[in-house]
């Protein structure tokens, strides 16, 4: 018997730079895709789950937030949404929830301040709190990845996780930037092997290229599915994913 | 006539249910001191955050007496989300123990994970909603889908269960929509889908 009717989730994650929507490999060659009012209306039309937007230029020029970016996202659209990057302070998640956002993604802060992630629940609730991790493989092992100086960190990914997980964000969305931007699937021992201690909705992301990627994350226990490519390059839309998911059984709104 | 009017108590966003109800053509008004919400005959309180930041801005604007005047005058009120879990007395999530609007007789507890069986908490993203048996209010269509977006960790205990008329399901049973006389709170956001605009739109007509 089902214990849950809670659907599990495809989101398209927008990546922004220069205001441009831009995808990317391995967290680098940037291409760029469109123009971002448009980009947001065509997953607007198609009703999509959700949406999330990450800002790079705006974390990696250690610019104030783009609020322009988020009004535009916010201007036509009912549906949930979430937005990354330049996220500094407690004033700078108030300024995106006032805007509309539903939750705000964080990154480099609660790295570099350790204390960020736990005042940031305190005062606005898990449940508008992302914690997205990047990680990168090396010798089948997970370590951190700090995407403004593209390096590799040395955090413990295990302890890492872990910590977040303790502070009570609302959810985790992880990263792997060896799969970023090849549509080869996402990178399913770390999510199995960290679905078993997290309680929070994971969101797995990178490398996502044919719905059956999405099948098989579901299947270990992801809540919901990011992606970019599969929207943009490739012959599967929306609802293609979505029809496949549900014949497969899997809850699909 | 009808007023509507939306609580901005500070710490709520206001900007998707008045994006919400601008789609629907409803007028209405954003209402920060406690005074004002006397003049309207609907009266929305949204809310995102904690039990204790939302009710000790409520106690500190004076929100919590015009509300419970209001509910006893009969105005119709509705809570979404965190303003649902308010109209309650107490909730588990409050560490300063304070009390709630004391507006509907219950508790908050907070939902369970249960990490074998894929229960995860917070409760983020589309469930369905279906009916209980003492549903009486006709707020959604037999044909209207029945999906909604919730964002919770805590769900809202009522004394009195047939108030309870629709309810999700995230390991147990637990309650979506509620109606004690005038007042109404439904624990998921309407205003986050276009089949959710159809129960505003139904509350903006009571």
């Amino acid at each position: 018997m089902d214990l849950t009717n809670l659907k599990k989730r495809i989101i398209p994650i927008i990546l922004i730079n220069n205001h441009q929507v831009v995808t990317s490999r391995n967290f680098s060659d940037y291409r760029v895709f469109g123009n971002l009012e448009q980009t947001i209306e065509i997953f607007n039309r198609r009703d999509v789950d959700e949406i999330i937007m990450l800002n790079i230029s705006s974390s990696k020029k250690k610019e104030i937030l783009d609020l322009n970016t988020l009004k535009a996202m916010s201007r036509n659209t009912l549906m949930p949404f979430s937005y990354g990057g330049g996220i500094k302070t407690l004033r700078d998640i108030e300024k995106c929830l006032n805007l509309g956002c539903d939750k705000v993604s964080l990154n480099n802060i609660i790295r570099s301040d350790n204390k960020f992630l736990y005042e940031a629940v305190k005062e606005f609730g898990s449940q508008a709190i992302i914690a997205s991790l990047d990680y990168v493989i090396d010798n089948d092992k997970p370590f951190l990845y700090d995407h403004l100086t593209s390096k590799k960190l040395d955090i413990d990914f295990d302890d890492f996780i872990k910590s977040v997980n303790d502070k009570n964000c609302g959810e985790i969305l992880i990263t792997c930037v060896n799969s970023d931007g090849y549509l080869n699937g996402y990178n399913l021992s770390i999510l199995k092997k960290y679905r078993k201690i997290i309680n929070c909705p994971i969101l797995v992301n990178g490398g996502c290229g044919v719905p059956l990627n999405m099948l098989s994350a579901f299947e270990e226990g992801a809540d919901a599915c990011g992606a970019g490519s599969i929207f943009y390059y490739t012959k599967y839309a929306y609802k293609d994913i979505k029809d496949f998911l549900k014949k497969k059984k899997i809850k699909i709104r | 006539m009808k007023k509507i009017c939306v609580i901005d108590y500070g710490i709520n966003n206001i900007s998707s249910i008045c994006k919400a109800l601008k789609k629907i053509n409803e007028d209405y008004v954003v209402v920060s001191e406690k005074d004002q919400i006397k003049n309207f005959s609907n009266i929305i309180l949204p809310g995102v955050g904690s039990f204790d930041s939302g009710m000790n801005v409520m106690k500190k604007k004076g929100f919590d007496i015009s509300l419970k005047k209001a509910a006893s005058k009969g105005q119709f009120i509705l809570g979404i989300c965190l303003g649902m879990q308010l109209l309650f007395n107490k909730s588990e999530e409050s560490i300063e123990n304070i009390n709630g609007l004391n507006i509907i007789k219950g508790i908050v507890s907070k939902i369970k994970s249960d990490n074998f069986n894929n229960i995860h908490v917070p409760h983020i993203g589309w469930n369905s909603i279906f009916e209980s048996n003492t549903n009486d209010i006709n707020l959604l269509k037999k044909e209207e889908k029945k999906d909604f977006y919730f964002v919770n960790s805590y769900y809202v205990i009522p004394e009195n269960k047939d108030i309870i008329k629709y309810y999700f399901k995230h390991g147990k049973n637990y309650p979506a929509i509620i109606k004690d006389k005038n007042v109404i709170a439904t624990q998921f956001h309407p205003e986050k889908s276009t089949n959710g605009l159809a129960i505003l739109k139904k509350f903006c007509r009571f």
